[in-house]
C-alpha cells in the first residue's frame, strides 16, 4: 500500500520542490512501487504536454510601453506625502495640546505674576516688603502710622486713674493694652484663629486693606456667582455688584466685595486663579495712630465727665449744677461722636474691601477682528487669514488625532472585521 | 535587489525603461495567457505603469519579477472585471503542432483541464505554464506555498482522473 503522504508529495518531487531528504525518500518509495513510478512518469509527461499547450504569441507594445514610461508623470510620492501628513498631525496634536498649557503658564508667570507680588507686598505677608516701612512700599500704602506706635505702648503711657469704665465694647481694649486693639468678636476670633502671621501683624496694628482686580473670566455671571457664595461663605457680604451687557456677545460686571481681613489675601489668591488678571492695584493705609488718638481723647474725655459728674453730686448750687450739667453734655456728645469714629476705623480694618471688574471673551471677536483688517491691506489681510486658517487647521487635526485615538475601542474592531473579511473574500477570489 | 531597481527608485528613468525593456516579453506572456494576445499589449503597459507608481514600496523580500508578476495578475483580474470577461482559455490559441509527437491527446486535456476549479487551474497555468516556482506561485496569489503544493497535487489527481489514466506513450 502506498504511503499517502508519499504520493501527495509526488508531483512536488517531479518538480524539484522538495528538500533533500524528503526527495531521497520520495525517490526510494518510487523505486520500491511501479505505481508510483508509472504516476510519476504520468505527471512528467503531463506537464510537458500543458507546457507544450501554452501560449507563445508574438510579443507586441513594448515601444509602446517604453514610450508610456518615458513620458509618463513623475509619480506621487504618497509614502512621503503620508509621513508628512502623519508629522503635522503628531505636530497638531502636540501643539493643540500644549498650546493652552502654554499660554496659562505664561500669562501666570507674566503680568500677572508681577501683580500678585504687588499684591502680595500691599497684604504685608512675609515674602513682601515689611509693613513696618510702610513709606518704602510707595504707590500702593498709604501709610499714618509706624511699627513702633503699638497701641500698647500708647495705652499703657495713660495715668491709671484715667482708666476708663467697660464701656461702648471698644474701651475694652484700653483696659488691657496688651490685647489686640482690633479684637473681634467670638466668631469673628474663630475665621481669623487659621490665618496665622498676618492676623498676629494685624493684632497689633489697624490697617485698612483695599485691592481692585480687572480680570478676564471665562464666564462672567459664573465668576459673579461664585464669588459671592464664597465672600458669603467667608462671612464677608457683597457690598455692591452690577452686571452690564448683553449675555448673547459680552458681559462685563463690577462687583465690591467686603471681606475679612485674615482672609484678604488667600481671597485675593483665589479670584487670580479665576481667569486672567487684566491688572490689579492694592492698598494699604494704617490706621493705628489715628485710633489710637482717639482712644486717648476718650479716655480724657471719660475721665473728666466722670469726674463733673462726681462734683455734680456733691454740689447743691443750682447754678454750679446748670453749669456742670451743660459740661457734662458737651463731654458726652464728644465722647459719642469719636466713639462712632474708633468703631469705624475698626469695622473698616476688620473688613477688606476688593473691588472686582470682572469681563469675558467677546463671543465672535475673531470673526470682528478679521472684519476690522482694512481691505487696502491685501497681504497682511492674506497673511492673517492664512494663520487663521492654518490655526484652525492644525486644531482640527489635533482634534481629529484625538478623536482618531479615543474612539479606537469603537472603530478599531471594525477595520479589523471589515479587513478580514476584504483578504478574506481576496483570498477566495 | 537588482541594480536597475535601486537606480529606478531613486528616480532614474533611464533605468525604468531598461526594467520595462527586460521584463516586458515574460509580462506580456503572462498577461497573454490571462486577458488574450488582443488586450495583453494593454494590460502590460498598465503593469509597467502601475509598477513605476508603486516601486518605491518594493522592499525585495520577492524577486522583482514575481513582484512585477503579480501586479500583471491584479492588471488581468481588473482588466477583466471592466471588460465583463471571463477567464482566457489560454490552451485555445495555440494548434497541436505535431501530433504524432503528442503524448497525451490535447483535446482530452483540455476537457480535463476545465473540469478543474479555477483555483487549481491557475496554480497549474502559474507553474506549469509560466514557469514560477512554487515560493513565487504562492507570493503571487497570496497564500502560503504548501497551498500551492496541494493546489497543484489535487490538480494533477484529477487531471490523471479525467484522462483516465492511460498514458498513451509513442514509440
Amino acid at each position: 500500500m502506498t504511503d499517502p503522504s508519499i504520493l501527495e508529495d509526488l508531483k512536488a518531487y517531479v518538480d524539484g520542490e522538495l528538500s533533500p531528504e524528503r526527495a531521497q525518500v520520495v525517490a526510494d518509495a518510487i523505486a520500491k512501487d511501479p505505481e508510483l513510478k508509472e504516476t510519476t512518469m504520468f505527471y512528467e509527461t503531463l506537464s510537458k504536454e500543458i507546457r507544450a499547450t501554452g501560449l507563445t504569441s508574438e510579443v507586441r507594445g513594448r515601444a509602446e510601453a517604453i514610450e508610456r514610461i518615458r513620458n509618463a508623470p513623475t509619480a506621487f510620492d504618497w509614502s512621503r506625502f503620508t509621513r508628512t501628513l502623519v508629522a503635522i498631525g503628531v505636530v497638531g496634536v502636540v501643539a493643540s495640546v500644549m498650546f493652552p498649557l502654554f499660554a496659562r503658564n505664561s500669562s501666570s508667570t507674566g503680568p500677572s505674576a508681577d501683580a500678585s507680588v504687588n499684591m502680595k507686598a500691599a497684604a504685608g505677608t512675609e515674602s513682601a516688603p515689611s509693613m513696618d516701612a510702610p513709606a518704602s512700599t510707595d504707590g500702593f500704602t498709604k501709610s499714618e502710622g509706624r511699627a513702633d506706635m503699638a497701641p500698647g505702648a500708647t495705652g499703657g503711657g495713660m495715668p491709671p486713674a484715667l482708666n476708663p469704665e467697660k464701656k461702648n465694647g471698644w474701651a475694652e481694649s484700653a483696659e488691657s493694652p496688651s490685647k489686640p486693639m482690633n479684637s473681634a468678636p467670638e466668631e469673628s476670633k474663630k475665621l481669623e484663629a487659621p490665618a496665622s502671621k498676618a492676623a498676629t501683624r494685624q493684632a497689633v496694628r489697624l490697617v485698612i486693606r483695599q485691592a481692585a482686580l480687572s480680570i478676564r473670566v471665562p464666564s462672567t455671571q459664573a465668576a459673579v456667582d461664585t464669588l459671592t457664595k464664597r465672600t458669603e461663605a467667608l462671612k464677608g457680604y457683597v457690598a455692591e455688584s452690577a452686571v452690564d451687557g448683553s449675555p448673547d456677545v459680552q458681559l462685563t460686571a463690577t462687583m465690591t466685595l467686603k471681606v475679612p481681613e485674615a482672609h484678604f489675601e488667600s481671597f485675593l489668591q483665589e479670584v487670580r486663579k479665576m481667569g486672567d488678571v487684566l491688572s490689579s492695584s492694592a492698598t494699604g493705609n494704617d490706621v493705628t495712630l489715628e485710633y489710637t488718638d482717639l482712644q486717648a481723647k476718650l479716655k480724657v474725655m471719660t475721665a473728666e465727665r466722670d469726674s463733673l459728674t462726681k462734683m455734680m453730686a456733691e454740689r447743691s448750687n443750682m447754678e454750679e449744677l446748670v453749669s456742670l450739667r451743660e459740661r457734662v453734655m458737651r463731654l458726652q456728645a464728644e465722647i459719642d461722636g469719636l466713639t462712632a469714629q474708633a468703631q469705624s476705623l475698626k469695622s473698616q480694618a476688620s473688613l477688606s474691601t476688593i473691588t472686582l471688574s470682572l469681563t469675558e471673551p467677546e463671543k465672535e471677536r475673531a470673526e470682528q477682528v478679521l472684519a476690522a483688517i482694512p481691505p487696502q491691506d491685501p497681504f497682511a489681510s492674506t497673511w492673517s487669514s492664512s494663520v487663521a486658517g492654518l490655526t484652525s487647521m492644525l486644531q482640527g487635526i489635533g482634534k481629529a488625532g484625538i478623536m482618531f485615538v479615543v474612539y479606537a475601542p469603537v472603530w478599531l474592531p471594525v477595520t479589523i472585521m471589515v479587513w478580514y473579511l476584504l483578504r478574506s473574500r481576496r483570498r477566495y477570489a | 535587489m537588482d541594480f536597475e531597481v535601486k537606480e529606478a527608485q531613486r528616480g532614474d528613468r533611464a533605468a525604468m525603461v531598461r526594467i520595462v525593456d527586460d521584463h516586458y516579453d515574460g509580462v506580456f506572456a503572462f498577461c497573454a495567457r490571462r486577458v488574450g494576445p488582443d488586450m495583453a499589449s494593454d494590460v502590460a503597459q498598465e503593469t509597467f505603469i502601475t509598477a513605476q507608481k508603486r516601486l518605491k514600496t518594493f522592499e525585495g523580500r520577492s524577486s522583482f519579477k514575481t513582484w512585477l508578476l503579480g501586479i500583471a495578475n491584479n492588471e488581468c483580474r481588473s482588466a477583466l472585471r471592466s471588460k465583463r470577461k471571463d477567464e482566457v482559455d489560454w490552451m485555445d490559441f495555440e494548434p497541436s503542432a505535431n501530433p504524432e509527437h503528442q503524448l497525451i491527446d490535447r483535446q482530452a486535456l483540455k476537457d480535463a483541464m476545465k473540469t478543474l476549479s479555477k483555483e487549481h487551474r491557475e496554480a497549474v497555468l502559474l507553474h506549469e505554464v509560466d514557469g514560477l516556482t512554487y515560493e513565487e506561485a504562492a507570493t503571487i496569489l497570496g497564500v502560503p506555498e504548501g497551498t500551492v503544493k496541494s493546489r497543484l497535487h489535487h490538480a494533477f489527481l484529477a487531471l490523471r482522473k479525467s484522462l483516465q489514466s492511460p498514458i498513451e506513450v509513442n514509440p
